[in-house]
């Protein structure tokens, strides 16, 4: 059985999954970032969220992004931005959710390396007016800042683990996933 | 006469991405926004390549992809998986179920052209 000490270890190890792979994500789409450790969201006006359940044995959780609209217009490829639906808010709340997706993708890969295979579900996505998110009622829960030149996005980890879970020493002899951008022809 | 090319993902964003990619390169897009909607557009429709996400909801990609395996006749259409997932037991299983090809998120417009003209071209053949 895991110990409190453990479990919040875990815990962090599991943010710096999240960390670096929200780093690699935004710059993949041109996003430079500065990363600071929780904060307080600001009451927006309007705002964009997106929220990815996932679970493995021992460990279940969801990870929540949630950012101004003009910030998701950024995000958005270019190649895209002249659609007619710019800045509708279906195409912002797709956009993030797309994004809340590749992001848990990045995770499950980075913690594929250590044996531990997620279920990832689908993102939900919603927009409005001072969006207020509770604290999860059990489990561990924490924001994550990134700010860029077009403003800040959040990141929420939330993560119930079980009292046995143990999250598995880098296994070396694991073949890497295919990373990002990769493919394989069968 | 055009070859047809279906996406059948969940995010507008990819599926747009997708249809500017393809679409550039002289191909004709239907678009599915999951996997139910896909195999509802794919009868009679001629599609020589499709391109499948594997996390969407009411019918996930390897769903369709089993669906279409057990059906002669999509024998012919070819499959590549597009996806934020690397996990090797799920590309070993769309790899069973007949898939061509594995591609992670985010892919290079140039890359998904060169295996559409690829596999639509081992279809024609």
């Amino acid at each position: 059985m895991s110990t409190l000490k453990d479990q919040a270890e875990t815990f962090v190890e599991l943010r710096e999954c999240l960390v670096a792979a929200s780093h690699e994500l935004f710059d993949a789409y041109g996003m430079k970032t500065q990363y600071s450790p929780g904060g307080a969201i600001d009451p927006w006006s309007d705002a964009v969220m997106a929220v990815i359940g996932y679970a493995a044995e021992g460990l279940r959780g969801a990870v929540v992004l949630i950012t101004a609209p003009h910030v998701v217009e950024q995000l958005r490829p270019e190649v895209l931005r002249l659609g007619s639906d710019v800045g509708s808010d279906l195409a912002l709340r797709d956009v993030l959710g797309e994004f809340a997706n590749m992001l848990i993708g990045r995770v499950k890969n980075k913690l594929l390396a250590r044996g531990l295979a997620p279920l990832l579900a689908t993102p939900t996505t919603f927009s409005g007016s001072e969006i207020q998110l509770p604290v999860p009622r059990s489990g561990m829960s924490a924001w994550h800042r990134f700010s860029s030149e077009a403003g800040e996005i959040y990141v929420r980890l939330d993560a119930t683990l079980d009292a046995n879970f143990i999250l598995p020493p880098r296994q070396e002899h694991v073949v890497p996933p295919l990373a990002e951008g990769e493919m394989v022809m069968f | 006469m055009q070859t047809k090319i279906m996406v059948a993902d969940d995010s507008q964003m990819v599926r747009q991405q997708v249809r500017s990619a393809l679409a550039g390169a002289g191909f004709s897009v239907i678009e599915a926004h999951d996997g139910a909607d896909a195999l509802s557009k794919l009868d009679q429709s001629g599609v020589a390549l499709l391109v499948l996400d594997v996390n969407m909801p009411n019918m996930n990609g390897l769903e369709l992809l089993e669906a279409l395996h057990k059906k002669d006749e999509y024998a012919k259409l070819a499959v590549v998986m597009l996806t934020t997932e690397g996990q090797p037991k799920l590309m070993q299983q769309a790899k069973a179920l007949g898939a061509k090809g594995w591609i992670i998120k985010p892919f290079k417009p140039e890359q998904l052209v060169a295996v559409a003209q690829k596999l639509t071209a081992t279809t024609a053949a």
